[in-house]
């Protein structure tokens, strides 16, 4: 049922439209639109993924900001966080992580948001990417790499599952 | 994907910007915006209870939709694009202080009686046998309303966007003012607002960079899935959805006269379309507007503006509603005309 569907996605998709909007009313708005577009879908007898939430909820973002504001959007949304961050051993590498994301295409930097922070796996991250697997795959490998550059240390890949927060 | 336990992943935990607890409940806000999508099919954008909340400009800023590029140094006059078009501006309860100005919408006059298909069908043979490549530029003239309850704009100050491709692949994106209008387009005078022409923004962008919603429409075969994969539409989108798509995809990519022919022709096959007649767009130029309002039903209708020697050469998005106190019905909320 559409309500199971919400309350088991909702809290999702306002997370992920806070992640990449500087307001949180336009992160709920973006989150109201895309249950909008999933009612529609489900009443035209589709079923209803979470990726697929994510993909809409990204068009919906991408509909409010071009190119660039997509960026700067990010770029709030981080300055927040990292203004808000408490003094500690890795402060200056968040900080660097930061703006090390900037630095990355919009698609890259959506891949390793959809992997680190909304924990989609690969078949996941393609369906919100509208990319194959393959794709998918070779997208975060090549974020990762400049990430590992721009940060100067390598990352360790461990095999434990990645799974949602 | 794995994750696992590298270094990266605790980064990115520890820079989360998620405000929303994980484990948060929903409330009677987030049951009550269930319940609104679940009794209306058109947009609840702002009809679900989500009140404005004030933001750091101290005042509620809902981002409109908008078709164009924006580039960092405009981003605090993008931000006065607010309110979504397909929303209430004003809460139930509130009293307008003013109605926003819009553009006096195109008048068309009836052609003899024809098939919107067969028309758009006709228009595709003619544009396809004109064996035109894709140009390196895409240019085009937006206005978007912007409207704030206690501000509502007086003036219709539209932009131009002219987006080069580059042989090495880099784009440069640049934004022009375009003057100041009355509703009927005349220009107005006295207004602290820079001169038609005036560059307000460039942005360059290298390789890749450029943030393209839609993949190179070269070699599409399948124009239905082409428009519903870059335009984000469902998988029974609307013949209003293929027009708003259609609008997104001139705004960022040039076609040839094959591809924008073979673009029409599948629009030619879908349903609830109306011929509105002959029109004098934005920019002078006659073409046939048809329309659709079968996105948002008797309350939106989105509008092309077509011709058979240049295919889709405007968009217009008009509010037909009842609900808002701040537009009289017919009013443009945006358009995007094409050159």
């Amino acid at each position: 049922m559409f309500e199971h569907v919400f309350h088991a996605n909702y809290v999702l998709v306002r997370r992920y439209a806070e992640r990449r909007v500087p307001s949180a009313a336009l992160a709920e708005d973006i989150a109201a639109e895309t249950f909008t577009a999933a009612w529609v879908r489900y009443q035209q007898g589709d079923s209803i993924e979470l990726p697929w939430l994510y993909r809409v909820a990204s068009n919906k973002i991408n509909d409010h900001f071009r190119s660039a504001e997509r960026k700067r959007a990010v770029e709030e949304t981080l300055e927040r966080v990292l203004s808000e961050q408490e003094e500690g051993a890795d402060t200056l590498e968040k900080i660097a992580l930061g703006r090390s994301l900037l630095k990355l295409t919009d698609r890259e930097r959506e891949a390793i948001l959809l992997t680190y922070w909304e924990g989609l796996g690969a078949a996941e991250v393609a369906v919100a990417l509208s990319c194959s697997v393959a794709s998918a795959w070779a997208i975060l490998s090549r974020a990762r790499k400049k990430l590992r550059a721009l940060l100067g240390e390598p990352f360790v890949a461990g095999l434990t599952d990645g799974g949602r927060k | 994907m794995n994750t696992g336990n590298d270094s990266l992943a605790r980064l990115m935990s520890g820079i989360d910007p998620a405000m929303t607890p994980p484990d948060s409940a929903l409330g009677e806000r987030e049951l009550a915006l269930l319940e609104r999508v679940q009794s209306t099919s058109v947009h609840i954008h702002n009809q679900a209870g989500l009140r404005p909340r004030g933001t750091d400009n101290g005042r509620a800023a809902r981002i409109r939709r908008f078709r164009v590029p924006s580039f960092a140094v405009v981003a605090s006059l993008i931000a006065i694009l607010v309110v979504a078009a397909t929303s209430m501006s004003l809460w139930p309860g509130e009293t307008p202080l003013a109605r926003a100005v819009t553009p006096k919408p195109l008048v068309a006059v009836p052609i003899g009686d024809q098939q919107p298909g067969s028309l758009l069908q006709s228009m595709s043979e003619s544009l396809g046998a004109s064996n035109q490549p894709a140009a390196s530029r895409v240019r085009f003239q937006n206005w978007a309303l912007a409207f704030t309850p206690d501000d509502p704009p007086q003036s219709i100050m539209p932009q131009r966007f002219d987006i080069t491709t580059l042989p090495d692949g880099s784009t440069v994106a640049e934004r022009r003012a375009a003057g100041n209008f009355d509703p009927a387009g005349h220009q107005l005078s006295g207004f602290d607002y820079p001169s038609p022409g005036t560059l307000l923004d460039r942005q360059t962008y290298q390789p890749g960079q450029y943030g393209y919603l839609f993949s190179s429409p070269d070699g599409v075969t399948d124009w239905g899935t082409y428009l519903r994969t870059g335009g984000g539409l469902g998988a029974h989108p609307s013949t209003g959805d293929y027009f708003t798509a259609v609008k997104n995809l001139l705004v960022e990519r040039s076609l040839s006269s094959t591809q924008h022919a073979e673009m029409l022709a599948f629009l030619s096959t879908q349903p609830d379309i109306r011929i509105d007649g002959t029109v004098t767009d934005r920019l002078g130029r006659t073409g046939i507007s048809v329309s659709t309002d079968s996105r948002d039903p008797g309350r939106t209708r989105d509008v092309l503006v077509v011709t058979p020697s240049h295919g889709v050469i405007a968009y217009e998005h008009v509010y037909t509603g009842t609900d808002r106190s701040d537009l009289q019905a017919p009013a443009v909320i945006d358009y995007d005309a094409w050159f």
